[in-house]
């Protein structure tokens, strides 16, 4: 059986990039559209990895991450952070909430799966 | 003749720019010397002011710059050693450049003998006998991995690092450091204790091998040396290290001292090398604030808000992704996908590219959009030199500065509300004496304001003078043969009399006012811009002109509508509703004129297929379909044969191959891809008058 994925971005399109990406890389995927739908999310389902932005309404991905982190089940969980060249202060935010790692956005699906594999064996 | 001053200006900003750009890729070289884009980088910026300073005879500077490009050129070719010596030079003649910049600036004069001394330094480091070129050989790395103990409470698991290295090369040894794992008593289960000593052989340099470092590198310790070089050596001697290895400090200690060291400002300012002043300034320009920028308004180029451009970059992003989504899918069509899968992933990727065109649109007409402060800015000193030429105190209230509007619009509205300005100082604001006469305050206040109302941005020019006066108007106008009468006019049309060619209440010809010349041309460019003029006006209370102007000039809310075959579209702005009439509503005031009743207002009704030329199926108005239109206060009934709908239209000129067609604003481009012309209400509304 696959590895489940949750991505967590407020834009639609963003969503369903990354997630014909990794389904066609076999990887189950859960999606999200903020910090809040995510932890509900997480609380439902066995999370190999989690993929966010970091803009988000309701709940942003700095708050998410750290949630996230204070979650028994998911403090070990590989988190990547969806990311532009022009935040850096929020990748360093990010790095401190507990984010294991980062894409600059705009990437290809395959540089997003050596990501994603780089975290999920 | 060549605006010498004009030339100079540009290349200031220019040279500017390029000399932050050589400063900051000098300072990042030093950390990492083997960047080649880097290099090239600041090759280029170098390049750049020698060619621009050459091209305009700036001949100092395009010799010293070639003096640094030369030696950046050895450090591309690697024939050179971006060492800190040669970085100190560099940064140096960095300097020296800014300086003679700012002497053109100022339009001072510069001595070229003082760059003496800094291009022999730069001849003798041409001539060091350093490393000749570095090869592409097979090199060992010494790689030392303390990893951050809270690695694996980050979700990383240090084993990828391993794994990442063994993809750029071949690792000859590896060895589990354990010395750090305390007793169990002590041990946190969660904590990362171990450490790696790795050597690795590799084809790649120091730089690759720190990118497999990059989600693990804070809070870790990572020291990567070239073996068998004296390198290693030197690399083992920073104290930090030593005292870390040694374990008298731990490496954060020496991260958060390092991170204390004074920044290189400070210490060029206490060494004397640059005043306080210069580096405030670079760093000012850095952050793109330029104080000019209020003086020359409205110039060729924008200053954008970070945050939109950000914004775009964002989606452009996402487009960047759909389109390799794109690819994708189209390459594993038929791959197990199944073709009615691929097709439906299109129609999902074909919709996310549409969602995100009419984004990348709004952001970039986002761009366009300029505070009007920037030319609000500019009045506080005309208003200040025309008052005092009328001996009247008059004080410029702004508000609503930060009210955007589209930069075409801005420019073209710049000069109308000079005048406007200019007559409030000239008729509108009566003289201290007068105003005291009138027990109102000796000083006089302007108010400039600008405001955001729905689509459309109000700039109110508020003045608080003696008011327009109705019979003097009149007067004027009778006696200039623009009315005969004032009997049938309202007091509103009466002010608008004003807007009229020919009509000029100034008595006497002023600098301030010039020739009547003024509020008809005010009137046209405010109209050319889609926008209207309206006047309120009270008996020493004082005079508002309102100036009401669309958002932007390029994108309107348009109604399509059918005429026979072709399609057309008419600005949603100047819609007030569509009918279709009763066949009895329908009349005939004579053979050219024709009438119809809504609800017992009669307006003119003008058939499209007619005025356009077109064969038409629906000729009778209950068949059809009829717009109502509205144009300065008046309405328009456009008969047409079906209404198409509603959609955001981009107005393009037809350009200057077609003569002028009355009645078409402009072309655009439909959704489908058909073309429609663009109604123009006005020029059609022009057409009902001259056939009564």
């Amino acid at each position: 059986m696959g590895k489940t994925v949750l991505i967590v971005d407020d834009s639609a399109s963003m969503r369903q990039l990354v997630s014909f990406a990794l389904r066609d890389a076999g990887y189950n995927v859960v999606d999200a559209i903020n910090g809040k739908d995510a932890m509900n999310k997480l609380n439902g389902t066995k999370i190999e990895m989690v993929i966010t932005d970091l803009n988000m309404p309701e709940m942003d991905g700095i708050e998410f991450i750290k949630q996230v982190r204070n979650n028994p089940g998911y403090k070990f969980t590989p988190i990547v952070m969806l990311t532009t060249e022009s935040q850096e202060s929020k990748k360093q935010e990010g790095k401190q909430a507990g984010a294991s790692g980062w894409i600059v956005k705009p990437f290809t699906p395959e540089q997003l799966i050596d990501i994603v594999k780089k975290f999920v064996r | 003749m060549v605006d010498f001053k004009k030339l100079y200006s540009i290349f200031v900003d220019e040279a500017m720019e390029r000399i932050t750009e050589l400063e900051d890729g000098l300072l990042r070289l030093e950390k990492s010397p083997d960047d080649k884009e880097l290099i090239n980088t600041i090759f280029r910026a170098a390049h750049t002011i020698k060619g621009s300073s050459g091209s305009i005879g700036l001949k100092d500077i395009s010799k010293f710059t070639h003096g640094i490009e030369e030696v950046l050129d050895l450090v591309r070719q690697e024939k050179l050693n971006p060492d800190k010596e040669l970085i100190n030079i560099l940064l140096d003649a960095t300097d020296m450049i800014k300086e003679m910049v700012r002497c053109v600036a100022s339009e001072t004069a510069f001595d070229f003998n003082r760059c003496e001394d800094l291009l022999k330094r730069m001849e003798e480091i041409k001539k060091s006998p350093e490393s000749g070129a570095k090869s592409q050989k097979i090199k060992t790395f010494k790689i030392i991995f303390i990893p951050s103990p809270d690695l694996f409470k980050r979700g990383i698991d240090p084993s990828i690092i391993i794994d990442d290295l063994k993809n750029i090369g071949e690792i000859t040894s590896i060895v589990a450091n354990t010395e750090a794992v305390p007793i169990l008593s002590d041990l946190n289960p969660e904590n990362l204790y171990l450490r790696w000593d790795i050597q690795l052989r590799t084809d790649k340099d120091e730089s690759e091998i720190k990118n497999v470092f990059e989600f693990v590198e804070d809070g870790s310790d990572i020291r990567i040396f070239p073996v068998n070089t004296h390198e290693y050596e030197k690399c083992m001697a920073p104290l930090g290290r030593m005292l870390v290895d040694e374990g008298i400090v731990k490496s954060e200690d020496v991260e958060d001292a390092l991170k204390n060291q004074k920044k290189l400002g400070e210490i060029l300012v206490q060494q004397g090398k640059v005043s306080q002043k210069d580096i405030e300034n670079v760093i000012e320009k850095q952050r793109g604030i330029k104080i000019e920028s209020f003086k020359n308004a409205v110039s060729s180029t924008i200053r954008v808000d970070l945050k939109k451009l950000d914004h775009l970059i964002n989606i452009v992003g996402e487009m960047v992704i759909i389109h390799s989504m794109f690819r994708q899918t189209i390459r594993s069509n038929g791959q197990g996908n199944g073709g009615n899968a691929t097709a439906e992933r299109l129609d999902v990727l074909l919709s996310q590219l549409q969602r995100i065109g009419s984004d990348i649109q709004e952001s970039a007409m986002s761009l366009r959009m300029l505070p009007v402060g920037e030319v609000f800015q500019r009045f506080i000193r005309l208003v200040r030199e025309l008052s005092a030429s009328k001996n009247k105190n008059i004080e410029l209230i702004i508000t609503g500065e930060e009210t955007e509007l589209d930069k075409g619009v801005l420019e073209k509205i710049t000069d109308p509300l000079v005048h406007l300005i200019r007559n409030s100082i000239d008729h509108g604001i009566e003289t201290p004496e007068e105003r005291l006469s009138k027990g109102k305050p000796a000083n006089g206040a302007i108010h400039l304001s600008a405001y955001q109302m729905g689509d459309s941005v109000y700039i109110d020019v508020e003045d608080d003078g003696r008011g327009l006066n109705k019979e003097k108007i009149i007067e004027k106008a009778i006696s200039k043969g623009i009315i005969n009468s004032a009997q049938s006019l309202t007091d509103d049309q009466i002010y608008n009399l004003i807007f009229l060619p020919g009509f000029s209440t100034a008595e006497s010809v002023t600098d301030v006012s010039g020739r009547g010349v003024g509020m008809d041309v005010v009137k046209k460019n405010i109209e050319s811009l889609n926008g209207k003029v309206y006047i309120r006006t009270g008996q020493d209370t004082g005079t508002t002109i309102s100036i009401k102007l669309p958002l932007t000039l390029a994108i309107i809310d348009g109604l399509t509508l059918l005429v026979g075959e072709d399609v057309f579209a008419i600005p949603i702005t100047s819609v007030v509703e569509s009918l279709r009439p009763n066949r009895m509503d329908v009349k005939s005031l004579n053979e050219k004129v024709e009438v119809i009743n809504v609800r017992g207002e009669y307006i003119p009704l003008m058939r499209l297929y007619e005025i356009l030329g077109i064969t038409s199926w629906k000729k009778d108005p209950w068949d059809a379909i009829v717009i109502v239109a509205m144009h300065e206060g008046r309405k328009y009934g456009l008969l047409a044969d079906e209404l198409l709908g509603e959609q955001q239209i981009v107005i393009k000129s037809l350009g200057t191959a077609t003569p002028k067609v009355r009645g078409i604003a402009g072309g655009t481009i439909l959704g489908d891809g058909r073309v429609a012309l663009v109604l123009d209400v006005p020029g059609i509304a022009e057409m009902v008058k001259t056939s009564s």
